[in-house]
């Protein structure tokens, strides 16, 4: 980032391919919508260009571009609400076409294997389901630090709370995942030939 | 262990199972967690949460808008290694409207500046200059007043008409010079109005360097027209500038050719003057009418005097066969005034200018004694010729009426009698009820039966005819 300060595209170019898919994969885990998470990934990066000399070495970039993406997730969930959009488990709203769909029917998995393919289609709506289900606090945290690996002092920098808190909420959201898998019927145990041991 | 001892311990767990926990530590409750069924459930729980949730493939970012943002990025990087712009931009903001005051501001003061200077120049050019040219035309003044005596006599006369007395002038005959040159200068066309009214308001903001350039300049051709003139106008120079030059500056270098008939009409002048005292007073005043002479050219005098000279009090207009031969006896006045736009021959055109007046007026006389000589000789005829020639010499006044009379008696006594009547009743025409035109009546009755004398007036229109 400070080389792309100094004027270099490229470090801007190189930053954008390291980052550019965790931060989606955030995104759109937070505001639960394809269409709407890559409007706030584009301008996401385009507030980083736009904020590129108020940014200090401080603290990580990573964190820093959480921060970015995390507010403008909370904005657009905000909007998206006031809309009384429909919410990541609500029923499809359209006839066909991703943006009527839950998230975790949407998904596609690209570059698996048939069976993997299809176990993945099977429990990928079960475990999106589960992750929808949890508090936004609670969301956030463990999306930011079980996906994206941002540990818990610096999810607590980007969230705004202490680290305690973080832990906290992440002991929630670990306790209301299982309970909501286990009500799924989806455990913890995977066969070794991908099937699931559904209760 | 309590609660806060319980949520320390499993925040120490969820840093075990994340990896977060410093080796030493980890390995420490690695060793705890193998004898605690709790933690051990606790670990068991964290870690089937995140197996099962790590099958939660991660979704590829889209491509759309990934080129216009590079774009856009590099664009901004371009930016940003040229350097900082908003301090810059402010700086300029406050820059240009701060030059162009400063410009305006600078403009103003210097015109101020230049302005002030103008005004200020002819205040110390009125200073220094006019006692230059003052020092410069006494000298020429004194020079001239040495050969010519007579230049030196009307300049106060005119002096004092010229300084605004006019009341008083009225009456006297340079009195109706002065008012001809107001009423040339009216009557002028526009361009030699442009070229006088420079000196005029020159003079109304109390003058400067270039109108004392202007004045010197005007100044040659004015002393080479008449030195009564230009004595007088540098008397002007030295104490206030006044019409007078003005008229003088505006016309004489203009109207060379014109300035032959001026010259003409003043030798004619001043030879019909009476008294030789006066002659350098009428020279001066009729060589300043010169301009109406220039104006009026091509017309008749009765013609041309009444539209130049505006209301000016018409002189008794100079018999034009007076003037026929003078410009014949005087071939040197055109060459003279012809030179007036040389400084070097100035002085030879002021010279001839009073022996031409004594040469005109000597012939007169020489021709009125000649007329005496043959009388006495007893040649009748001659001495009526002669006569005559004088009366065409432009004799004037009472020597006028006194050759008219001897011409009367001479024709009477040769038996002329028609040409006797003629005379005769111009004298009386002329000069009713003087001795001369009683003389002159008793002749016409001696000559002629008494019927003569009432067609005598009649018959007096040819002889003036004559005379002009």
């Amino acid at each position: 980032m400070l080389a792309f300060q100094a004027g270099n595209a490229r470090a801007f170019e190189a930053l954008v391919r390291k980052h550019r898919a965790p931060v989606f994969n955030f995104i759109l885990r937070f505001v639960g919508h394809r269409a709407r998470a890559e409007d706030v990934l584009q301008e996401t990066w385009l507030k980083v260009v736009r904020s590129a000399r108020e940014y200090e070495p401080k603290a990580r970039f990573t964190t820093w571009l959480y921060t970015i993406a995390r507010n403008l997730c909370v904005d657009s969930t905000r909007k998206e609400s006031y809309r009384q959009a429909t919410s990541l488990e609500a029923p499809a709203a359209g006839a066909d076409g991703d943006e009527g769909r839950p998230l975790g029917e949407g998904l596609p998995d690209a570059g698996a294997s048939p069976e993997r393919g299809a176990h993945n289609a099977r429990i990928r709506p079960l475990l999106e389901r589960a992750l929808a289900a949890l508090p936004e606090e609670q969301r956030e945290v463990f999306v930011l630090r079980e996906y994206s690996g941002i540990p818990f002092k610096e999810i607590a920098e980007v969230t705004g709370v202490s680290e305690n808190t973080v832990k906290s909420r992440m002991r929630y959201a670990l306790e209301g995942l299982r309970r909501r898998l286990g009500e799924l019927g989806v455990d913890g145990d995977l066969s070794e030939d991908g099937r699931t041991v559904a209760g | 262990m309590n609660a806060q001892n319980a949520h320390a311990h499993e925040d120490r767990l969820l840093d075990f199972a994340y990896g977060e926990l410093p080796a030493s530590e980890a390995h420490a409750l690695e060793q705890h967690v193998q004898g605690c069924a709790r933690c051990t459930k606790a670990l068991a729980d964290i870690r089937g949460v995140r197996t099962t949730m790590a099958q939660l493939s991660s979704e590829p970012a889209p491509d759309a808008g990934l080129e216009s943002l590079l774009a856009y990025a590099q664009q901004s990087a371009r930016r940003a290694a040229a350097g900082p712009e908003p301090k810059p931009s402010r700086w300029r903001r406050w820059l240009l409207p701060a030059v162009g005051l400063a410009t305006v501001s600078t403009f103003g003061i210097l015109t101020l500046t230049v302005s002030e200077n103008l005004k200020l120049e002819p205040n110390l050019s009125q200073k220094a200059a006019p006692t230059e040219a003052l020092a410069a035309k006494r000298e020429e003044t004194q020079a001239r007043l040495a050969p010519s005596p007579v230049a030196a006599a009307p300049a106060p006369l005119d002096l004092s008409a010229s300084e605004g007395s006019f009341d008083e002038l009225k009456a006297a005959p340079r009195r109706n010079v002065a008012d001809r040159q107001q009423a040339e200068l009216k009557a002028m066309p526009k361009g030699s109005t442009a070229a006088a009214r420079p000196s005029d308001w020159m003079n109304a903001g109390g003058g400067g360097a270039l109108l004392e350039r202007r004045r010197a300049e005007a100044e040659a051709p004015r002393k080479k027209v008449a030195p009564a003139v230009r004595d007088a106008d540098g008397e002007f120079a030295a104490l206030e500038p006044a019409p007078a030059p003005v008229v003088a500056e505006s016309v004489a270098p203009k109207e060379e050719a014109a300035d032959e008939d001026a010259y003409a009409t003043a030798r004619k002048d001043a030879r019909a003057s009476e008294g030789s005292a006066d002659k350098a007073k009428v020279a001066k005043a009729d060589s300043l009418r010169m301009g109406s002479k220039a104006y009026g050219r091509g017309l008749s005098l009765d013609d041309a005097e009444p539209q130049s000279m505006a209301g000016a009090t018409p002189p008794p207009p100079p018999p034009a066969a007076a003037s026929a031969p003078l410009a014949q006896t005087m071939p040197s006045a055109p060459s003279a005034t012809g030179s007036i736009g040389g400084m070097a021959p100035s002085t030879e055109a002021a010279k001839p200018k009073p022996q031409e007046k004594s040469a005109g007026a000597m012939t007169a006389r020489d021709l009125s004694a000649q007329a005496q000589a043959a009388a006495d000789q007893g040649d009748r005829a001659r001495e009526a010729q002669l006569l005559r020639a004088a009366l065409a010499a432009g004799a004037s006044g009472s020597e006028r009426l006194a050759l008219l009379s001897r011409l009367c008696e001479s024709e009477s006594v040769q038996g002329r009698t028609q040409e006797a009547a003629a005379v005769c009743g111009q004298i009386i025409s002329e000069a009713p009820g003087s001795s001369a035109a009683q003389l002159a009546q008793r002749r016409l009755r001696q000559a002629s039966p008494p019927a003569a004398p009432a067609q005598a007036p009649a018959k007096a229109a040819p002889s003036k005819k004559l005379s002009q």
